[in-house]
């Protein structure tokens, strides 16, 4: 009787799992998802860090037009990104991995790894200690 | 005599802090202790000094004194009781003179808990806090002083140039300029600030005994307990000031958001999280005796934080929306930020071999282990605010070009690590201290675990697809059900013991270990910020609606009617406006009032939004254009934004309960040894 509880209870959860798990791994963004965004990666130029998505200026609001435009066209979003970049210096939000900007990517996955190398080496009492 | 005044009370201020730091200075020089009764005298002189300081400063808005240059620049006859007193920190100078009321009065409150408790550290806390304040002060006696003269009248309003000396001849200007318009638009920006500066400078006191236990090389658990709840008091209105500021964005600035990882955010959020880390690592060095070291650099860190954040926001090196003032005490801030720095960490380094070589640890997957992952987490989510707050800077310096680095970065390193954050919240505080054995641990959270699916799946069949809404519902009813789960555990266990009532039971545990429950409400608030963060930005409208007075347009759900034009003037400002008649399936519902606020001629009008709030969300309205031929509005729709707000004070709430319970146990202890 418990054993078949057990396996009932087991079962169910696996089947929420799934569900879950569904959930997770369905959907495709669509058009506007992308508009979305692609703008909230491109920074307004005349603005102070914000976003074309953000700011409500004008020149945003044609930045993010132009975006619209490109996407139903096919371009692509390295496209978008690229052609813009080429026009206006540093007006994307999160920088490209290249040249100097590879440290913001880099830096906070070597303190991660460095400090998790680190508490391991000194905090964890090894499974058989060299010395009593 | 305003002037006269101020600068004197400064001076009085300045000279207590000189000799509270002076007098201390043997207990930090490991000269044995300080007889506490020669530092009440400065330490009270010190109290009095700001207070007259900022008292003679708010005397002088209300008396609307154009003399002074800080009031000519920053208040405007006309201007509404409560923003003409919230001028007094609306601007650099000012906020300053907050920022050293604030830091006397933590002096005064370390004063009285150490002095009555025989501290072995108080003589070294309160000369530390002294120098502190002797910079402050320092600072207000001589370039950022707030009572500076006007020496030459502005053309418009203000004045042009001010001059220090309170005996300078004055020129007086006829009208005032009045504070930065978004400053004087909301009720939350009387209140933001100050409840954001006493966290800010709250991290002081942490950082002073910390620095004395280091020099006194007393690294008992003494400096600990002490820096623990001054910190958990610090990090509590550390944590309001936050939400409250992201309510003002919300409510203000019309752009409908209300964090952008803008600079002077990304400033408050660092020592956030340091002091986050800080509270729970110092809770692995009280039980295990482990992380000292680390705890020191955090507390330090989280200090240094504070200042770094002010030089950010002061100096004007960042463009930010919070670039309120720039003046030219950012390179006196960045040094005083390099002495602390350096200074600290030299002391650290010189003591490091003294600081008790460390038990280790059994293993990983234990208490312990839940809550080095959780500082693993804390500091690298730091180091990435940090480092992408800075970088457009370093590049700017060394390269002269511009790179922006703005919400989509912050947003790709902070939504996983706050995934395994609230993970990790979840699962550590149900995990034994030591060793968690398996079946131990999956007894604690099968039923959570079955909850949190439950929950989600019907997310997923019934409300939505986005996978971080499952994912955020999934982790924070896991977060909620474990500690409910425990509650609930160990209620039965104490009712079955002593027969009490269930609610009797509650209060008996909750009271009788506050920092652990303290810290769990402060989980469930972060679980309902979550839930509020995810769902009001993955299911958020947006659009943009353009209507003649008597038309309509549909939004999420709404009808939105434009009735008419509006103009109101009030005492401080001119208000333009659009009134909507909101409706919903043929219900009126809501009268929006979004308008255009003009503080004065010349400058650009303030796009005030007006937000309806309803349990299932929020329609927010912002104007672009008003004209006799219509209006056009940016219109965004916020599902469960509530819980944002609700979620913050909450986590908040909980440093207000452990440290209650703190307050509360020393009265009984100081009645119990009375009687």
């Amino acid at each position: 009787m418990a054993d078949r509880r057990a396996i009932m209870a087991g079962a169910a959860t696996l089947i929420l799992a799934g569900i879950v798990g569904w959930g997770l791994g369905v959907g495709e963004p669509s058009d506007q998802d992308r508009v979305e965004a692609l703008g909230a990666r491109i920074r307004c130029p005349v603005c102070q860090g914000e976003s074309i998505v953000d700011s409500p200026t004008p020149y945003a609001n044609d930045i993010l037009a132009f975006v619209e435009e490109k996407v139903d066209e096919g371009w692509s979003d390295e496209q978008i990104l690229d052609y813009l970049e080429a026009r206006f210096e540093g007006i994307r939000l999160d920088p490209r991995f290249s040249g100097t900007t590879v440290l913001l990517w880099v830096l906070p996955a070597g303190v991660a790894v460095a400090g998790a190398w680190l508490a391991a080496r000194r905090l964890i009492r090894r499974a058989e200690p060299a010395d009593g | 005599m305003i002037a006269w005044l101020g600068l004197g009370s400064i001076l009085v201020a300045l000279g207590a802090a000189l000799a509270v730091a002076w007098r201390g200075l043997p207990a930090l020089a490991g000269r044995g202790a300080v007889p506490m009764e020669r530092m009440r005298g400065p330490v009270l002189w010190l109290l009095g000094g700001a207070a007259a300081a900022m008292l003679v400063l708010e005397i002088g808005l209300l008396a609307g004194d154009f003399s002074i240059a800080y009031i000519a620049d920053n208040h405007r006859k006309g201007t509404p009781l409560i923003f003409t007193i919230a001028a007094g920190w609306a601007a650099l100078e000012g906020s300053i003179v907050l920022w050293g009321l604030v830091l006397a009065a933590f002096t005064g409150a370390v004063f009285r808990a150490l002095y009555r408790r025989d501290h072995p550290l108080a003589g070294g806390t309160l000369s530390v806090l002294g120098m502190l304040a002797v910079f402050w002060f320092g600072l207000m006696a001589t370039v950022a002083n707030p009572f500076a003269v006007c020496t030459a009248a502005a053309d418009a309003a203000g004045c042009a140039v001010s001059g220090w000396a309170p005996w300078s001849a004055v020129d007086l200007p006829g009208t005032g300029r009045g504070a930065n318009p978004l400053l004087q638009n909301h009720i939350l920006m009387a209140v933001h600030p100050p409840v954001l500066y006493v966290g800010y400078v709250g991290f002081s006191v942490p950082f002073a005994v910390g620095i004395a236990s280091l020099a006194a090389v007393d690294h008992e658990e003494s400096w600990l307990r002490t820096t623990r709840n001054w910190t958990v008091a610090a990090w509590g209105f550390l944590t309001t000031g936050i939400v409250l500021g992201a309510w003002w964005s919300y409510e203000v600035l019309g752009w409908g958001g209300y964090w952008a990882w803008d600079p002077v955010e990304n400033a408050s959020f660092i020592p956030w999280l340091l002091a986050t880390a800080f509270i729970h690592s110092s809770v692995v060095q009280l039980r295990r005796g482990v992380l000292q070291s680390w705890n020191y650099v955090l507390v330090i860190g989280a200090f240094a934080a504070t200042i770094l954040g002010t030089f950010l926001t002061r100096s004007g090196v960042v463009a930010s929306v919070h670039s309120f003032t720039q003046s030219s005490i950012g390179p006196v801030l960045l040094a005083f930020l390099a002495v602390i720095l350096v200074g600290s960490l030299a002391l650290f380094a010189t003591r490091i071999h003294l600081v008790g070589s460390a038990p280790r640890l059994d293993s990983l997957a234990s208490r312990e282990g839940a809550f080095l992952l959780n500082n693993l987490l804390l500091a690298v989510f730091a180091f990435v605010v940090l480092s992408g707050t800075l970088f457009p800077l370093a590049v700017e310096a060394f390269e002269g070009s511009t790179v922006g680095v703005g919400r989509p970065f912050f947003d790709r390193w902070a939504v996983p690590l706050s995934y395994c954050l609230i993970l990790a919240m979840g699962i550590g505080p149900v995990t034994p201290f030591r060793v968690a054995r398996r079946q131990v641990l999956w007894e604690r959270v099968r039923t959570p675990t079955r909850i949190a699916l439950v929950l989600a799946a019907l997310v997923v069949l019934l409300v939505s697809r986005n996978r971080h809404v499952i994912l955020v519902v999934l982790l924070a009813a896991f977060v909620v059900s474990a500690i409910g789960r425990h509650l609930v555990v160990m209620v039965r266990r104490r009712a079955a013991a002593t027969g009490q009532g269930p609610m009797a039971a509650v209060a008996h545990l909750m009271r009788r270990d506050p920092g652990y429950w303290g810290g769990q409400i402060s989980h469930v608030g972060v679980a309902i910020l979550a839930v509020g963060i995810a769902v009001s930005a993955n299911h958020a409208g947006s659009g943009t609606i353009a209507l003649s007075p008597g038309e309509t347009a549909p939004f999420a759900g709404y009808e939105i009617a434009y009735r008419s034009p509006f103009t109101r003037a009030e005492p401080n400002r001119d208000v333009v406006g659009a009134r909507l008649d909101v409706s919903r399936g043929g219900q009126a519902v809501a009268v929006m009032s979004p308008s255009l606020n003009s503080y004065g001629d010349g400058i650009p009008p303030v796009v005030t939004p007006a937000v309806y709030s309803t349990p299932r969300g929020d329609l927010y309205v912002s104007l672009t254009r008003l004209d006799s031929s219509g209006m056009v509005a940016d219109v965004w729709s916020y599902p469960l934004q509530w819980m944002v707000w609700l979620g913050g004070l909450v986590t908040a709430a909980g440093a207000g309960f452990s440290l209650s319970s703190v307050a509360g146990r020393r009265r009984q202890a100081a009645g119990a040894g009375r009687g």
